[in-house]
């Protein structure tokens, strides 16, 4: 574990500079030990692809505090410390006009397309952050051999629930957003919803899985999730 | 519910701001709240709310609001302007009592922003436990926007509380002019030494994109040691992030929770309230502390707005 400080407000604690799976559950552990723990002045924390960041009041809680409770609880992490996860199926239209990129990204991988969505449906997937937009999953566990870096330049338009993949991981645009991804197909499921209890359906450590629709079923979960008829916690477990 | 604050003209992004949306970083919401958090709390103060209460926040030009209830006790903080009551002078770091039917006004903003706080605050559901605005993806304030003209803003009360008008003594010292303090990281060794020292000894002027994500500066640019990106971690307000190009970005309130340029430094907690009022064109110039000096630097301000708030006197 590597300490970053950002200013007096925020500590980082680093595994991995790298997409590390085994980096983000310990943070997760480390999290879940710090929320047991409770000490005053945390404002925030975030458990991510690689790091946990924690939000403290320079005031309350000083940087050298924090710092001697998180070497403590780190020393005494287990593999049974980490929170329990949800498990998730996202319904995915690959189908055009979803799949953006699926002809471009084959091409690139020298693969079929129907190869590329079969490498992709195949992926049991780990939400290793949620960030940057509101209920914006960042998905560990991509095929490697799928491997394309970012668009450049980033759309400035990417629709709302785009699954997409770039470096070694995928993801799902909770809204529309400016994005580089490479869009793959689009899940009818809403990810964020300020009228739910707990408006992020995912937090970080749940699995993920996709199963694949075709346009008609897409459309018509689309609607009835629009319509508040279907609820994404019971219809996509 | 018929107490109401009218918005006749809104100014140029008037949003309704408070301490802002804390704890929900997890799940990627931005914690928003007011840019100039030392002029909420001094704006709240005068009129008696809870320091954290939201107020209107009121960027580089003011509005002008009718008074739609039986009596409104307002105070206005932050950077100044022309301020009046029907047309008459009246001054800011004070609070003041209107009639139904009285027009307040400010004009143009002498710095970045300004803050209206009134009496019991506006009454507006709170979204994740705040009234803050984040316009980007439209959650919380009023309607999850900026003020347009007509908007109705409902008030808490329909009448001024009885007593005096308190008015602050002084403004809390912002040491104006001098450099940002910034602790440097948390990735100082992505960066060459040459970066860090032109950092510290150059000047990086506000350009005009600056707004409520992020203060973008221009000027010597600060070189990447090696890549230029990371895989994506935390973010927080005041961290400088330096994408490909060397130029420095400071993140502001409505920044996104994460994000994949090294961060150079972050401007330490008893600074951010001045990077608040910068505007664009304004030179910035930054100075390294430890974090232990930040650390008493955020104490001796919460000890000074503590003994300004405490010798508020009656008017």
């Amino acid at each position: 574990m590597r300490l970053r400080l950002a200013g007096d407000g925020m500590l980082v604690a680093e595994y991995s500079t790298g997409i590390d799976p085994a980096a983000s559950a310990r943070a997760r552990a480390l999290e879940a030990a710090l929320k047991a723990r409770a000490p005053a002045g945390i404002v925030a924390s975030m458990p991510g692809i690689r790091s946990l960041a924690i939000i403290h009041d320079p005031v309350r809680l000083t940087t050298r505090a924090l710092s001697k409770l998180l070497e403590k609880l780190d020393a005494g992490l287990t593999t049974a410390s980490e929170a329990p996860s949800s498990r998730w199926i996202l319904p995915v239209c690959y189908e055009q006009p979803h799949g953006l990129d699926l002809d471009e990204c084959a091409g690139k991988l020298k693969i079929t397309v129907d190869e590329l969505i079969a490498r992709h449906l195949a992926g049991r997937y780990t939400a290793l952050m949620v960030g940057s937009y509101p209920g914006h999953p960042y998905l560990g566990g991509l095929d490697p051999s799928l491997y394309l870096p970012r668009r450049v330049p980033p759309r400035v338009r990417v629709p709302r629930g785009s699954v997409a993949m770039a470096e070694l991981m995928t993801n799902v645009y909770p809204v529309e957003a400016p994005g580089g991804w490479n869009v793959l197909g689009c899940t009818a499921a809403i990810l964020f919803d300020l009228r739910w209890e707990s408006p992020s359906l995912l937090s970080a450590g749940d699995e993920i899985t996709f199963r694949r629709v075709g346009l008609e079923e897409h459309d018509t979960l689309y609607a009835a999730f629009e319509a508040g008829t279907l609820h994404p916690r019971e219809a996509c477990r | 519910m018929s107490d109401f604050l009218d918005v006749i003209e809104p100014g140029l992004f008037t949003t309704v701001q408070d301490r802002g949306r804390l704890g929900f970083m997890d799940i990627g919401v931005a914690p928003s709240g007011a840019l100039d958090a030392l002029s909420l709390r001094s704006a709240n103060a005068l009129v008696g709310n809870d320091h954290g209460e939201g107020a209107l926040e009121m960027c580089r030009l003011g509005g002008r609001f009718r008074v739609a209830t039986d009596s409104l006790r307002f105070a206005f903080a932050g950077a100044e302007g022309r301020l009046t009551l029907d047309d008459e002078p009246i001054a800011f770091w004070r609070s003041h009592v209107a009639r139904r039917g009285q027009v307040i006004h400010l004009a143009a903003i002498r710095g970045n922003v300004a803050y209206m706080a009134v009496q019991g605050g506006f009454a507006i559901e709170p979204v994740l436990g705040s009234l803050s605005t984040y316009t980007r993806s439209a959650i919380g304030g009023f309607k999850g926007r900026r003020l347009h003209a007509e908007d109705r803003l409902p008030l808490n009360q329909p009448e001024a509380n009885p007593g005096h008008d308190l008015a602050l003594p002084h403004p809390v010292p912002a040491e104006r002019g001098r450099a940002l303090r910034v602790v440097l990281g948390p990735h100082q060794e992505m960066f060459t030494d040459a970066a860090i020292r032109t950092l510290l000894t150059t000047p990086y002027t506000v350009t005009r994109d600056a707004d409520r994500i992020g203060v973008r500066l221009e000027g010597a640019a600060l070189e990447h040691a090696g890549a230029k990106e990371i895989v994506s971690d935390a973010n927080t307000t005041g961290c400088m992030q330096v994408p490909g190009n060397g130029q420095p970005i400071a993140l502001m309130a409505d920044r996104h929770s994460c994000g994949g340029y090294p961060k150079i430094a972050t401007i330490i907690t008893a600074d951010m309230h001045r990077l608040g009022q910068a505007v664009p064109g304004t030179t910035l110039r930054f100075e390294a502390v430890a974090v232990e000096q930040a650390e008493a630097a955020a104490f001796m301000l919460a000890e000074a707005e503590a003994a300004t708030f405490g010798r508020m006197r009656d008017v």
